[in-house]
């Protein structure tokens, strides 16, 4: 209150000090009019002076020292990542070749000799080619405190297909090795990522960057487990693989091919994990900042611009800068 | 009321001055003095503010809200003098200071300098008080700039270059036009977000830019400051702000 107290007098004071110090040396009198005019604007001044103190937004104005602030309310800043969430990550291509995931386990059998184990087994799975599509949903965002907004980025994954190379192999237990051999299988076949959605959490922090403030993204965990398929005849062909061994001295003899199968369609749902590069997450600049030097009529004035402070609290973020002439001493 | 105070035109833009000109003598009707122009503009201006203070949103900014200074304002302008040039009639006027007082819905500056006929020694000395209105974000920069208004011209010893001051004020306030036209304030809104595209190893991302409609959708003076509220609207959607002028 005393500070917008005290701008009000100062005010009034420039104001009267503009004229006074242009007003000729031996005025004439005021008219009648121009006091009244004086009246009614010394009234409006002083109400408006009383009634300043309660606007919080000004009041934390007068308090700040800069020369320059900008105010920007969170909602805004949230609607903008939002629509950056949406629109920018909207046609994200990702590359899934090369990705791979195994899964292994041992066999055993009873047999005259009791159970015994009869050898071990082990599956690749190989994404050969498999162009994928990724699409953010609406993002979710909550004020965390510290400049900072905590958020949940829903990532949609598009169903696509492509080329996936199954790799079985077939150890057999030294004591079986006499009677069969171990094999290996491969095979090239039509896989597909599935559809499916993963939710990433992580971060925006506002920081002051030079002129401007930037949303930083931060989602130290990006990985995610993409789900994959077969397509229906690849299953078919992985199935007659497996029982193509089921004989005498290949060994398959000893496999349950179902179980074989069953196991690499857990391993398809479970999916491959995938950590998402740091580039898809991008800075963002805010659409008001500072500018270095301003025309005037052609004629260029540089500055120095120095942030005095940033905070982004649940309403506003409040951005402070002192603006001084490049060429001249601040305070001039 | 003192003769020596000249109103040349409350309020109107600079580049309307040449109508004015070309207007008959006012003749013996009293002129306001450039102070009661000022006093008329704050009294009309402060009305607005304390109705808006006294219903509790007197800073109501949806959005975007700029505060500017009036050292900053103050400074620009003082950094560009001496500003001169031959404002017509056939005086040159020579502006030396400049001074800022941002209160009571109007952002004053006042300009002083000389007023010559050139080929003579004498010169007279000129006070120009202007305001800074009309605030735009311009479309090809961002930036926030404003247009100065002339409010009034004192050439209070206009006697010693053989005019009178009536003549010298109107030529000094149409030629400021050419001498000072327009502010720039050193913020910048941009009209667009811009993400670059990412071809990573793994990852294709095509850039996209966001159009944004920005505007000054409302400007306030009072305190030493300017408050200048703007909006800001992602194209399509349906705008908060007006995408032209504010004042």
């Amino acid at each position: 209150m005393k500070a917008t107290g005290g701008w009000a007098v100062l005010s009034l004071l420039a104001t009267a000090a503009l004229f006074a110090c242009g007003r000729p040396a031996s005025p004439e009198p005021d008219t009648a009019r121009l006091l009244a005019q004086r009246e009614a604007h010394g009234d409006l001044h002083d109400r408006l002076a009383k009634a300043v103190g309660a606007d919080a937004l000004a009041a934390r104005a007068f308090a700040d020292t800069g020369q320059v602030i900008i105010a920007i309310r969170s909602r805004l800043i949230e609607d903008l990542m939002v629509a950056v969430a949406r629109q920018y990550l909207d046609r994200v291509a990702i590359d899934l070749a090369d990705l791979e995931t195994q899964a292994h386990g041992g066999i055993h059998a009873k047999t005259f000799l009791g159970r015994i184990k009869v050898g071990d087994w082990r599956v690749e799975v190989v994404i050969d080619h498999l162009l994928g599509r990724l699409e953010a949903g609406t993002p979710r965002l909550r004020f965390r405190g510290e400049n900072v907004l905590d958020v949940d980025l829903p990532v949609k994954v598009r169903a696509a297909p492509g080329r996936v190379a199954i790799r079985f192999f077939w150890d057999s237990a030294s004591v079986v090795n006499l009677l069969c051999r171990d094999f290996e299988l491969r095979n090239d076949l039509d896989g597909r990522v599935l559809s499916q959605t993963h939710t990433l959490s992580g971060a925006l922090r506002v920081v002051a960057a030079g002129d401007s403030v930037t949303v930083v993204p931060e989602f130290t965990n990006r990985t995610v487990q993409l789900k994959l398929d077969l397509a229906p005849q690849s299953w078919t062909t992985v199935d007659g693989a497996l029982r193509s061994q089921d004989s005498l001295g290949r060994c398959g003899i000893l496999l349950k091919p179902e179980d074989i199968l069953k196991r690499l369609r857990e391993l398809a749902a479970a999916g491959i994990k995938v950590r998402l590069p740091d580039s898809i997450f991008r800075t963002v600049r805010l659409p008001a900042g500072l500018e270095h030097a301003v025309h005037i009529d052609g004629r260029v004035v540089q500055l120095v611009v120095t942030t005095n402070s940033l905070r982004m609290g649940s309403q506003m973020l409040w951005s402070s800068a002192s603006v001084h002439l490049k060429d001249r001493s601040p305070g001039r | 009321m003192s003769s020596r105070w000249v109103l040349l035109g409350s309020g109107l833009p600079l580049l309307a001055l040449p109508i004015y000109l070309l207007a008959p003598p006012l003749g013996l009707e009293p002129v306001p003095s450039a102070e009661e122009a000022v006093l008329a503009k704050q009294t009309e201006g402060l009305r607005d503010l304390v109705a808006a203070a006294e219903r509790g949103s007197l800073v109501d900014c949806d959005q975007i809200l700029v505060v500017v200074d009036q050292s900053l304002v103050q400074g620009i302008l003082t950094a560009i003098l001496p500003v001169q040039g031959d404002v017509g009639g056939g005086f040159h006027v020579r502006i030396d200071s400049a001074n800022a007082a941002f209160g009571d819905s109007v952002a004053l500056v006042r300009l002083e300098g000389e007023a010559s006929v050139p080929g003579r020694a004498a010169s007279a000395h000129v006070t120009v008080y202007g305001g800074l209105e009309v605030f735009e974000v311009l479309p090809d920069t961002g930036l926030l700039r404003s247009v100065v208004t002339v409010y009034g011209v004192e050439v209070p010893r206009a006697d010693v270059l053989g005019v009178d001051e009536r003549t010298l004020a109107r030529a000094t306030h149409a030629g400021l036009d050419a001498l000072l036209h327009s502010i720039e304030v050193p913020v910048r809104l941009e009209n667009r977000l811009a993400l670059p595209a990412v071809r990573a190893k793994r990852l294709r991302i095509p850039a996209t830019e966001l159009p944004l409609q920005v505007g000054v959708s409302k400007v306030q003076v009072f305190g030493g400051k300017l408050w200048v509220c703007l909006g800001a609207a992602l194209a399509g959607a349906s705008p908060s702000a007006k995408s032209g002028t504010g004042t």
